[in-house]
């Protein structure tokens, strides 16, 4: 438990750290990006936009400090500004849209790619030498060598526009309305198979190279030897013995690639235009949408820190030595 | 049969060795040699990668051996441009991302204490919050350019490098030389530059190595998503008018398809550098594969349990 | 005189390194005889545990098996497959390994590291029951089954690791170092337990350990390694009392008569040869006292100097004796 509180709280401080990051870097920025917009956008938005950016770049009349505090304030009550791009909707209502479709989509990939890539670990460190080993380690290198979304784009091309297999973008079809029917979810999973399928290849080199060094480790080590020499089936020395114990620093790993993982996969989307935070992150880009972007920066992060405290109960679960204290 | 003599011992002659023995890391060498004598040759190679030579959208021809952008500029010719741009900001960055990281790293490790429990904090936090999303609410505010982009890209991946660093550095630092200097009384930074990072240059061009690949990936990635000054000529601003374009629904692949393997190529080259080096730099591995060739000489296949190879002649 | 349990004749074991092998262990000939503990002493690369596992073939790459015999109770342990050999291990040669912090497995319970040992040779049914019969066999009450290794102490530890050794009822343990870790007082305590299980139960050991006044007190006969070889093998009174190879000679006067270990061997000058590159002849010669040109030139081989007591020094052939 002990450990867990004490994961909890580098979050908080690492979560506190990216609002402080968030308040200040409009208010640092050179060379005064506010009034260049201001000036872009005059006549063009509400008078509550303006007031909205303002409030946004810090140059209301308020001390800093206070600023601050205001500031942290309307984040815990999950006021994170006005949109600009599509004024004159909550940055947190423009978010709360995409997010689900985010979550899904790089959750799915990164759960799934690391299953299949850490069994695949597994399978080369027993089989050292063998052709699993010998090429599947390089192939996968080469492929996730590539940026996600350039692979996206070649399977969209491939797959979706020339062979027809797949649609072409979007979480669901247009003439489906979301609902909890067999028909929908079906849907959902045919458009998700591609970028999900994309970012599964990128990553699954990653995955399998760590597993198949901490393997190699662990099975060098006198515990391993002394499963031998006790005449235990191979399987499951190497299972509950090695595999067991080299899953460890690659659940370490795990929880370090998701921040990774989520940026390749936001990519993704914008090649799909899945309706997830990249799309929203790309036309908040296009549309200097200043409050939707760090709105998103900071609803992304949060959602990071929390899987990694997720990462962390797992890996209490798995390691005993973490839960301390003698029994 | 003590320690690893291996990891200090010259590191270049390490390197040179790990690129005759293993194959991938021939190839992976090969491969970026190829790419290095593009990125210096690249304006005698091809054309304005600028101009408007032809119809937009042509598949490759004779004429344009890639084709045609959108706009009719020479697909070819923006990719040997786009390869010096990329391979120069990568590099820079890869070298600057590892000199930070390596800074705060050793200051950590060395001095410990408060100082180390501060910085751990920092590099912890910065690893933990995702690198696009930051890089992207910082690029945005400041005017797009290679500068903005090789800020942004130290900022997300200077922390990674100072984990590794500050690890190696407390390892070190228990070593009998770096005790007896301490107690000979040299200064810290003496000590830091002469006793302690000598033993880490392996580590730290492997660190760059690693830190290029993901300096090149991420450049691209962010200028894909318009990040960068998109009036230049590079491989991700190649993949963002790709894109804009629609490229993919007009069909018109080879705007997008050579580019990609441009990077992967890239990458894939210097990762397969990193992996033949580490092989070769742990003793265990080393030991392992001669073990495993010895056997096959001797006909015998590597099982689980120790084998018995008798010469019964 | 009974058949011996264990019979080695002249194993070699190579370790492979990319300039080519390095031999660990040469031409080692050696006996064990049913229900007595031999001891095996030496300096650290000396060979000793290398021989350990090449008995039971759990030898980690690189290692090689490069000739030679090893006879388990009629059984030729060399020829045998993955088969032969998993029922071969724990059934009936168990082991003991040096450090149990490392030996177990971290992250499954101790019950489980003895039920699964049970299971794997076909005893499971009663598994927990036994597994903790086993415990409280050396001490340990049975609710620690559902501990894990780091909530152990070391000397709980290694008893779990003799429990394990003794699950099955092997009629060899050996017993690799076993209370290195461990300060004196539960190193004592440990040997005593040992010593106890081993009269009821009958089973052989081999005892490996750098500590020649623990193994001479604990062992029935003594075999003496340096840089690869057996140099000097006899019973442990007689080794004791004249030894006759000029390193027992050394290792022994420069046991105290209380309690000592191998730093104390510092008396002989000089450090023991790297195996890349062993001297030739006899490979003590450049430490030796007695060194003659011949010591520089040829192998001394084992003679036998007296009842079960042979030697390999060139001083013993030529009928000389310092």
């Amino acid at each position: 438990m002990r450990y867990l509180l004490q994961r909890l709280g580098f979050y908080l401080i690492a979560g506190w750290a990216a609002l402080t990051l968030n308040f200040f870097l409009p208010r640092l920025m050179p060379g005064d990006p506010a009034t260049a917009l201001f000036a872009r956008f005059r006549g063009r938005l509400a008078p509550e936009a303006m007031a909205a950016l303002r409030e946004t770049f810090g140059l209301t009349e308020a001390p800093l400090l206070q600023q601050y505090f205001t500031y942290l304030s309307h984040v815990l009550r999950g006021d994170l500004g006005i949109s600009v791009a599509y004024f004159p909707t909550p940055v947190s209502e423009v978010i709360a849209t995409g997010m689900l479709w985010t979550v899904f989509l790089a959750g799915t990939a990164v759960v799934v790619s690391f299953a299949i890539g850490t069994l695949l670990g597994i399978v080369a460190a027993w089989r050292r030498g063998g052709w699993i080993d010998s090429w599947l380690p390089s192939t996968l290198v080469f492929l996730g060598a590539f940026p996600y979304f350039w692979l996206a784009m070649v399977a969209l091309y491939l797959l979706g526009f020339t062979l027809g297999w797949f649609p072409l973008g979007h979480a669901y079809g247009d003439d489906l309305t979301p609902a909890f029917t067999l028909e929908f979810m079906a849907d959902v999973f045919r458009h998700a198979a591609l970028p999900v399928g994309t970012v599964v290849i990128a990553t699954l080199g990653g995955w399998l190279l760590s597993m198949r060094n901490s393997m190699i480790t662990v099975l060098g080590s006198d515990f391993v030897n002394l499963a031998r020499a006790k005449g235990l089936a191979p399987a499951r020395v190497v299972l509950r013995y090695a595999a067991r114990n080299a899953l460890l620093p690659s659940i370490t790993g795990f929880g370090m690639a998701l921040g990774f993982v989520l940026g390749g996969s936001l990519l993704t989307e914008i090649v799909f235009s899945y309706p997830g935070q990249g799309y929203l992150l790309v036309q908040a880009v296009r549309n200097q949408d200043y409050p939707l972007m760090q709105g998103i920066f900071l609803v992304i992060t949060l959602a990071v820190l929390g899987s990694n405290w997720l990462v962390d109960v797992i890996y209490m679960w798995l390691d005993p030595r973490t839960r301390g204290g003698r029994s | 049969m003590s320690g690893s003599p291996q990891r200090g011992a010259n590191p270049l002659a390490m390197w040179l060795l790990a690129v005759r023995s293993d194959r991938r890391a021939t190839v992976g060498a090969f491969v970026l040699l190829l790419f290095g004598l593009l990125a210096c040759l690249g304006p005698w190679i091809a054309s304005d990668p600028d101009a408007l030579v032809g119809m937009p959208l042509q598949p490759p021809s004779l004429e344009h051996w890639l084709g045609t952008t959108g706009q009719g500029q020479d697909v070819f010719a923006q990719m040997v441009a786009g390869t010096r741009v990329s391979l120069v900001l990568g590099f820079s960055v890869g070298v600057v991302v590892v000199l930070v990281g390596a800074l705060i790293g050793v200051a950590a490790g060395y001095f410990g204490g408060r100082v180390d429990a501060m910085l751990s904090l920092l590099f912890n936090i910065f690893l933990v919050i995702p690198g696009l999303p930051l890089a992207i609410i910082i690029a945005a505010y400041l005017p797009s350019g290679p500068l903005t982009l090789a800020l942004v890209l130290i900022v997300t991946g200077w922390a990674w490098n100072a984990r590794v660093i500050r690890a190696q550095t407390l390892a070190q630092r228990q070593r009998d030389f770096v005790s007896a200097a301490i107690v000979a009384g040299e200064s810290h930074w003496r000590i830091i530059t002469r006793e302690i990072l000598p033993t880490m240059t392996s580590l730290i061009v492997a660190q760059v190595i690693g830190s290029t690949v993901y300096a090149i990936g991420a450049q691209v990635g962010l200028e894909f998503l318009g990040l960068g000054d998109v009036s230049k000529v590079t491989w991700g601003t190649n993949l963002y008018w790709a894109q804009n374009d629609s490229a993919l629904l007009t069909g018109a692949w080879w705007t997008f398809a050579p580019t990609g393997l441009c990077v992967a190529l890239v990458g894939f080259g210097l990762t397969m550098l990193n992996s033949a080096f580490d092989e070769i730099s742990n003793p265990r591995l080393q030991l392992e594969r001669a073990w495993r060739a010895h056997l096959q000489a001797c006909g015998h296949s590597p099982g689980r349990s120790t084998p018995v190879v008798i010469d019964r002649g | 005189m009974a058949e011996p349990l264990l019979s080695i004749r002249d194993l070699c074991v190579d370790y492979v390194t990319a300039d080519g092998p390095v031999r660990a262990l040469d031409r080692v000939s050696l006996d064990v005889m049913p229900g007595e503990t031999l001891g095996i002493a030496g300096e650290s690369g000396s060979g000793k545990s290398t021989l350990a596992q090449a008995l039971i073939r759990v030898l980690p790459p690189p290692a090689v098996i490069t000739g030679g015999s090893v006879v388990f109770d009629g059984l030729d342990v060399l020829a045998l497959d993955e088969q032969g050999l998993r029922d071969l291990r724990w059934k009936r040669i168990a082991m003991v390994f040096q450090s149990s912090m490392d030996a177990l497995n971290p992250v499954i319970t101790v019950g489980e590291q003895l039920t699964d040992t049970l299971s794997a040779h076909g005893a499971g049914q009663q598994g927990r029951e036994r597994a903790g019969e086993l415990l409280e066999l050396v001490g340990i009450p049975a609710e620690r089954l559902t501990a894990f290794a780091h909530q152990l102490s070391g000397g709980m530890r290694q008893r779990v690791g003799i429990a394990l050794a003794l699950a099955l009822e092997p009629s060899l343990v050996i017993l690799d170092e076993p209370t290195t870790a461990l300060d004196v007082i539960v190193e004592r305590d440990i040997l005593a337990e040992i010593r106890n299980l081993q009269r009821a139960r009958g089973f052989a050991a081999v005892f490996i350990t750098h500590d020649i006044g623990r193994m001479l007190q604990f062992s029935d006969r003594v075999a003496i390694f340096y840089a690869g070889r057996l140099v000097e093998v006899g019973p442990a009174r007689t080794l004791a009392d004249e030894p006759r190879h000029p390193y027992t000679r050394g290792l022994i006067n420069a046991f105290p008569s209380v309690h000592g270990d191998m730093r104390k061997a510092a008396s002989i000058p000089g450090s023991p040869p790297s195996l890349r590159t062993p001297p030739p002849g006899c490979r003590f010669h450049p430490r030796c006292p007695h060194a003659m040109e011949v010591c520089s030139q040829r192998q001394p081989e084992l003679v036998q100097i007296g009842p079960r007591h042979a030697a390999a020094c060139h001083l013993l052939i030529s009928g000389e004796s310092a």
